[in-house]
């Protein structure tokens, strides 16, 4: 979920970082100190696998791996074998507010990952999507294989909204009674906080994906399963196929407006690399230099450098672009399907 | 009573079973379990938590199990894989651990998060641990646990998943059911559950579990052999039957006249180990053999996530079971994803062993593995294709279709393939072991095929080839509508085996709807008359065979559903009814 990632950089006490960071398992291939380097960001990622993954086996660490934006010095951190589908940090809610989507349910940390709490029981399982409010942090939904839940106390209880699928998940941030679910075959809009819900008009192929203008609300996209991008004008209400060229039949798992420039899109898909769009999303261009036949699934851009791009893929690890998208860099986790990737700003 | 008090007493009383002399009422029951004991114990790779346990339970070694466990708990990996056996172990030498194994277990609760994975084996591993867990340290606080929950609350939501498991199991059906390779995985944790769970309905419930599992595991038993369909077997384990791990559960509880040297006992042992046991009624039910019986069953399928109008859309099985062979089957289409093994012919062979016959249409879809997988649709079939290796291959030997559908009667089964031109394997294979004895193409189209004392008759409605592989003769036919009828009879029920070719080619099958409806009509030697339309429509004589009536349980041995099942062998009734819950026996006359 990109919509409350890019904000102000908060100033963290460095003692509260150093508890992050000084627990959980490190990877045995990361070597020397996390933040030994001049990066002033931390880039977050969800590694659901890395390389193989199996039940029951001893399988490469996965779950949340952090590192500098500079080099990648990646560290597996809290815990490594649970599954984790996405993220949401917080850095200035409670002492650092961490939720993680997972296998194993929610788990949220109130202490920037001192401490650790798997609040969701045996009900609430395979959890895939994940949106927290940065205006009342208690609240958070999650999408899961089996339904879309609401939680108003950081998790501890949950009220189910939809019972089917989740692929897409999103809050309105101008109307939070605005909730939209994506599921298997199109999508579902709610204008009552979750008590009601209606079909989308235009859409009905699986939504992985939705995005909303930072600055104008009516106007949303949509990532689908094999439909490509759609654009909504009237606040998700009715949709229609954007783009030409590759865009239509695309896989596109997520889309971000770039903050500063919000005429500028960027899509993160399964064949066609990232696409780019800087005309609101009429035109898509690919830029795959360095991407060959490498299924991008999540983007995010660095805060203060808009050249600076970083994209999750599956089971090709990170890569990173320093010259807005033409060309692409490994960026280190080799091997993993990462979900979603966030920056943050990294102790002075 | 105290949960360590408790713990001693039970640990005590298996010592006790294990070092008891060997009476003439319980002797095979006690052979065999100290057999399996012996086995794990002397591995000598086997520094594993079964060989721990094995070893501590024969007082063999002990320093060196001790040392061996030390060396487990300071690795844990391998989520529920690990902490179920650990408890085991664990709970199972209890009075043996000094204070530093003591703590050294607490510890791993404390900082090892397992995945507690997502298949119904998964779970009830996973809870059981974490409830046994839970009981252990029943007061400590959620900062004493990884997963940052108190003793009370990991107990509760592990109480309320085992509560959950049982009720769907009674009144929905299993879902990972029959299954070779995972019966030991609920077996297993059920003992636990039996010797050490404090709240006595919980107790009480393990046991009737296990009479349950074991009644459903006895009525498809056959000498060791773990008959007809399936919900999930390993390829290795298809070919070579003597090995699949289901094996040592049926040695210990029922017998078999081999014992299961080859096969994997891993969690067999805390089944050794504990004070459970089978009652007769349902061991003799695994073991009597001496008339025929046509059984059927309702099962579930696995949790559908997406791509499905119905979450646990029932499976239905049948099993025709006689003293040399079984022919058993599930109805077909996409039940589990990857391992569903539709239906076979069982057949024993000498010493002990068997062997068996079956068909597939090779499928393999990212869209099938959706219906039960999270993960990006796209990249499924790559993700599983990196440990189940053979999924998407067109030569391999287990694995459901949404094109193949079965209609069995008695000893007949019929299967029907209506492959869709899309598909990417078109054709039907069809596997004949070596181990036959005979296998001749006749030319009315018959294939006759003899396997230990079992008569096997198939006639594919396709022509096909033969391929010859390690262990079978491939049978493969490349068409679109395709299938075939098979039928075994034991060789006795014929004066030679030239009569028996002879009647089968007397038997009247009618191909003619095949291409235009995709049905088939044949009349049995004993003359009922089976039609069977692709996909689900079947008659039996002229009059619609309806399965979603049928039961979880319905035959002249089990009978059973919303929550109770009756047990019924010689006279004698075992009812487990798990709506109040309780076990009653009932004899012939009451």
């Amino acid at each position: 979920m990109i919509q409350n990632r890019l904000r102000p950089a908060p100033r963290f006490l460095p003692l509260v970082w150093l508890l992050i960071f000084g627990f959980g398992q490190a990877i045995p291939w990361v070597k020397g100190p996390l933040f030994a380097q001049t990066s002033s960001y931390v880039l977050f990622a969800a590694v659901l696998s890395n390389k193989r993954y199996v039940v029951g086996q001893a399988n490469p660490g996965s779950g949340l791996f952090v590192s500098g934006t500079q080099t990648p010095q990646w560290q597996n951190r809290a815990f490594p074998n649970i599954r984790m589908f996405d993220l949401e940090i917080l850095p200035e809610a409670e002492n650092g507010l961490i939720y993680t989507a997972n296998g194993n349910g929610v788990m949220v940390s109130r202490d920037f990952g001192k401490r650790w709490r798997v609040t969701t029981g045996w009900r609430i399982t395979e959890v895939l999507k994940m949106v927290a409010l940065p205006e009342s942090p208690e609240t958070v939904y999650i999408g899961t294989a089996y339904g879309a839940f609401r939680s108003n106390d950081f998790g501890e209880t949950w009220r189910m909204l939809r019972s089917r699928f989740v692929y897409a998940l999103h809050i309105d941030h101008t109307d939070r009674n605005r909730i939209f679910i994506g599921e298997e075959d199109g999508l579902f809009l709610s204008r009552d906080g979750g008590k009601t819900f209606d079909r989308a008009k235009g859409l009905n192929a699986p939504v992985l994906t939705v995005a909303q203008h930072p600055r104008d609300p009516r106007v949303l996209f949509a990532g689908t399963e094999d439909y490509g991008i759609f654009r909504s004008d009237d606040r998700g209400l009715s949709w229609k196929p954007v783009g030409s060229g590759s865009v239509p039949g695309a896989t596109v798992y997520e889309i971000i407006f770039l903050p500063r420039h919000p005429s500028t899109l960027l899509a993160a898909s399964f064949a066609q690399g990232v696409l780019i769009s800087k005309n609101d999303g009429q035109s898509w261009q690919k830029c795959q230099s360095g991407l060959q036949k490498i299924p991008v699934s999540c983007i995010t851009v660095h805060p203060e450098n808009p050249e600076w791009i970083f994209i999750g893929t599956l089971n090709h690890g990170v890569f990173r672009s320093t010259d807005g998208g033409r060309t692409w860099q490994p960026f280190g986790l080799s091997g993993a399907q990462v979900m979603e990737l966030e920056i943050h700003p990294a102790p002075r | 009573m105290q949960t360590r008090q408790r713990i001693i007493l039970r640990v005590l009383i298996a010592l006790f079973l294990l070092s008891a002399p060997i009476t003439a009422r319980s002797s095979s029951f006690e052979e065999r379990r100290r057999r399996i004991l012996e086995q794990i114990a002397s591995q000598e790779a086997g520094g594993g938590f079964a060989a721990v346990s094995a070893r501590l339970a024969l007082r063999r070694d002990l320093p060196r199990a001790r040392s061996n466990f030390w060396a487990l708990l300071n690795a844990p990996s391998g989520d529920m894989f690990f902490v179920l056996p650990m408890m085991g172990t664990y709970l199972y030498g209890y009075h043996d651990w000094d204070d530093a194994i003591h703590r050294k277990v607490r510890h791993v609760w404390k900082t090892y998060l397992p995945y507690r994975g997502d298949t119904e084996n998964h779970w009830v591993m996973w809870h059981t641990a974490l409830l046994l867990a839970a009981q252990t340290w029943p007061d400590l606080p959620a900062n004493e646990w990884a997963n940052g929950r108190s003793s009370q609350e990991n107990y509760r939501d592990a109480r309320e998943y085992l509560d959950f498991w049982f009720q769907t199991v009674t009144t929905l059906g299993q879902g990972e059911f029959d299954s070779p390779d995972y019966l030991d995985k609920f077996i297993a944790p059920l003992c636990l559950l039996y010797d050490f769970a404090e709240d006595s309905l919980l107790r009480r419930k393990a046991e009737m579990a296990l009479h349950w599992l074991l009644a459903d595991y006895a009525i498809d038993y056959l000498d060791g052999a773990y008959t007809g369909g399936h919900s999930r077997i390993y390829d290795a384990h298809l070919l070579d039957p003597m090995r699949d791990p289901a094996r040592g559960i049926g040695y210990l509880y029922f017998g078999a006249s081999q014992f299961p040297q080859e096969a994997w006992f891993g969690l067999t042992v805390y089944c050794a180990l504990s004070s459970y046991r089978v009652p007769a009624v349902i061991q003799r039910l695994a073991t009597d053999r001496r008339r025929p019986f046509f059984a059927r069953e309702r099962k579930r399928v696995r949790n559908i996530i997406r791509f499905g109008r119905e979450r646990n859309p029932p499976v239905y099985k049948a099993n025709y079971m006689s003293m040399h062979f079984s022919l058993g089957s599930v109805d077909g289409g996409l039940q589990q994803p990857i391992q569903l093994h539709t239906w076979d012919v069982t057949y024993l062979l000498d010493e002990g062993r068997c062997d068996n016959l079956f068909s597939l249409h090779p499928y393999f879809s990212a869209r099938e593995l959706a219906m039960f997988f999270p993960e990006p649709v796209k990249i499924l079939v790559q993700d599983i294709i990196k440990s189940k290796t053979t999924y998407s291959q067109e030569d391999k030997w287990t694995g459901g279709s949404p094109y193949e559908r079965t209609y069995q009667h008695q000893n007949t089964i019929i299967v029907l393939y209506a492959l869709a031109p899309n598909t990417p394997y078109r054709h039907m294979d069809y596997y004949f072991p070596k181990t036959l004895s005979r296998r001749e193409v006749d030319s009315s189209g018959w294939i006759f095929a003899q396997g230990g004392k079992t008569f096997i008759a198939v006639r594919p409605f396709q022509p096909g080839h033969w391929r010859e592989e390690k262990t079978a003769f491939r049978f493969r036919s490349p068409h679109l509508k395709n299938g075939h009828v098979t039928v075994a009879f034991e060789a006795d029920a014929f004066s030679s085996w030239k009569a028996f070719k002879t009647a089968i080619r007397g038997t009247h099958l009618d191909l003619s709807a095949l291409e235009s409806r995709t049905e088939v009509r044949y009349i049995t030697l004993d003359g009922d008359t089976l039609r069977f339309r692709f996909p689900d429509q079947r008659w039996l004589n002229g009059r619609t065979v309806d399965l979603s009536e049928t039961p979880l349980f319905d035959g002249p041995y089990l009978q059973g559903d919303g929550g109770v099942l009756r047990i019924m062998h010689g006279g004698e009734t075992l009812i487990l009814d798990f709506n109040k819950p309780e076990i009653r026996y009932e004899k012939a006359g009451e």
